[in-house]
């Protein structure tokens, strides 16, 4: 599967699309049920992550995606924004608003990036331990990560001591790479920047500037 | 600047953007943009200078989902461990770089968050941390020290994969610059566009993209001292109380990299990406050593750590700042499964393909 399109499809999933963008997804979507599934998945990962009902995580329908596509609703969001809850979410999406009744409200926290350093992040979207279950109301298998992961041959779920050797070689590889690139200190400057579990992350008060 | 004051008829204005246009090409004519990138490398080597800078890591949105399902009778369960976004960052430094006695010394500080610096003095760096900084212990348990100095940044040789040219003027930190774009000839590296300080040739703000334009690091000078000015006091580290941990040593003589290659290939290889170095080291903690190996095309680089699978087994990683990635992946090897993670400033799916690429010779 493309894998522009997916990113485009988690963008959309998480109100960060672009208007293009999330016509091109919604078009997608529609036509190939492989997609339809993974948008479903996407917006019930955000629901578990969230803890929020994931009834409404359905696939839009050939209405939505027509009524998206001739985009009422870039009017209506606007009177109507859904309020995030967390002030780290993005709440700037013109079309989260008329999406909200197929569940993208919910789904903004979906994804996992680890973070340099192994302790969250500034906007601490969700906790770096958290554990989020639910139960699974949709009848397809349910593997969020295969897709996007191909085979790595590793166990899916990286511990604190796994996100914490990939940090120490992030660090490792800034301290090698700036004594043999130019400009000096711009790796350097990356090593600087590490934050971590426990610590106060050196950039938060200018972090997340969205 | 006399073109600045010239407001006055059609024609003069058409004739000073004549002469003014003949002497910008005249100026870069006296460069190739090769020229100025070599120019500034040689200027942040030989220059003094003082400077504030800020550096912008972008956000990512990549779906990494770690999720795990469970089943039992009639219900399934899906678990979701540390779900978080990366943000974007904009951090704050100052730089102190002045040749003292033919040596070069350059002072780093971090002016955003816990009390960080770096000092270098020629190739011995040393970090000024606090006690209980976070940085200190992930950098504690890492590799220790860099081996060999095998390769420098090779603009002419990365000309073969990258298209550098003039793309136009600007001023950065009050000072005129010219622009020069480094454009990737292919989907396995980023591009840069640089703003190089037309009197002296220090970089004045770089930007850092991939293929779809979005910025992934930005680095820019808000105000800069060049020469003269630069108080050599001004690189000695504040007194804190800090800790000084010394992060590595002299370089030992250059090894000739593929010799020491410890047995380990990859199969596949981004263009033009060659072995800048190999080596391998024990880290506390790690049984059987960590096998590394550094690969460059003359502007992007990335690493690859080769070790024992961990007793209690390895999660698929993949994590990004600004540019770099690291990602984990799992590779047979004569005495049982290793690890691999590959750290560089490459696309993800490039880092994967390396990664999944990586091979024991012989096996």
């Amino acid at each position: 599967m493309q894998e522009s399109l997916l990113e485009s499809l988690s963008a959309a999933v998480d109100g960060e699309a672009e208007e293009l963008e999330l016509r091109r997804v919604l078009n997608a979507v529609r036509d190939d049920d492989e997609l339809r599934a993974k948008w479903a998945r996407l917006h019930m990962i955000g629901a578990a992550v969230r803890a929020s009902s994931m009834n409404n995580a359905l696939p839009p329908s050939a209405r939505e995606v027509a009524a998206a596509q001739h985009a009422p609703w870039l009017a209506a969001a606007d009177a109507a924004p859904h309020a995030l809850p967390r002030a780290g979410s993005r709440t700037s999406s013109k079309w989260l608003a008329p999406l909200t009744g197929i569940g993208v409200a919910a789904a903004a926290a979906l994804t996992v990036v680890v973070l340099f350093g192994s302790g969250g992040d500034a906007d601490g979207t969700v906790p770096p331990d958290a554990v989020a279950e639910a139960a699974d109301p949709a009848p397809a298998s349910i593997d969020p990560i295969a897709e996007r992961e191909p085979a790595t041959g590793l166990a899916q779920m990286p511990s604190a001591q796994d996100l914490r050797r990939a940090n120490a070689y992030m660090v490792h590889h800034a301290q090698q790479t700036s004594l043999t690139t130019r400009p000096p200190g711009m790796p350097f400057v990356k090593v600087l920047s590490v934050s971590g579990r426990g610590d106060i992350d050196p950039s938060a008060s200018t972090d997340g500037n969205r | 600047m006399a073109a600045r004051r010239s407001t006055g008829s059609g024609v003069l204005s058409v004739l000073v953007g004549t002469l003014l246009a003949c002497a910008a090409s005249a100026e870069e004519a006296i460069r190739t943009p090769a020229q100025w990138l070599e120019a500034m490398d040689g200027a942040f080597r030989t220059l003094d200078y003082d400077g504030v800078f800020s550096y912008y890591t972008a956000n990512h949105r990549q779906r990494i989902a770690v999720a795990q399902e469970t089943q039992r009778p009639g219900q399934r369960t899906l678990r979701f461990g540390s779900g978080y976004y990366t943000a974007a960052r904009l951090a704050t430094f100052r730089i102190i770089h002045k040749v003292v006695d033919g040596v070069e010394r350059e002072r780093i500080i971090h002016l955003n968050g816990p009390p960080r610096e770096i000092l270098r003095t020629g190739d011995l760096v040393a970090s000024i941390l606090q006690p209980g900084d976070e940085l200190l212990d992930l950098a504690g348990t890492a590799l220790r020290s860099p081996h060999a100095r095998v390769f420098a940044r090779r603009f002419e040789t990365a000309g073969d994969y990258y298209d550098v040219a003039f793309s136009g003027r600007d001023r950065v930190a009050a000072r005129p610059t010219v622009r020069i774009d480094i454009a990737p000839l292919d989907a396995h590296r980023f591009g840069y566009r640089l703003w190089l300080d037309e009197q002296t040739g220090l970089l004045l703000r770089s930007e850092l993209r991939d293929f779809r334009g979005t910025h992934l690091e930005i680095f820019q000078f808000t105000s800069l001292v060049v020469g003269a000015g630069v108080a050599t006091s001004d690189l000695e580290p504040a007194d804190t109380g800090a800790l000084v941990r010394q992060i590595t040593e002299p370089l030992a003589p250059v090894a000739e990299a593929q010799s020491v290659a410890h047995g380990w290939r990859v199969r596949w290889l981004p263009d033009g990406f060659r072995l800048a170095e190999a080596a391998s080291q024990s880290p506390l903690g790690v049984a059987g050593g960590v096998r590394t190996l550094m690969f460059t095309d003359g502007l992007a680089a990335f690493s690859i750590f080769i070790e024992a699978m961990p007793p209690t087994g390895a999660g698929s990683v993949v994590s990004r700042r600004g540019a770099t990635v690291a990602l984990t992946h799992r590779v047979p090897g004569r005495r049982g499964d290793q690890l691999v993670t590959v750290v560089g400033e490459v696309p993800v799916a490039t880092a994967r393909r390396v990664a999944a690429g990586v091979y024991e010779e012989s096996l």
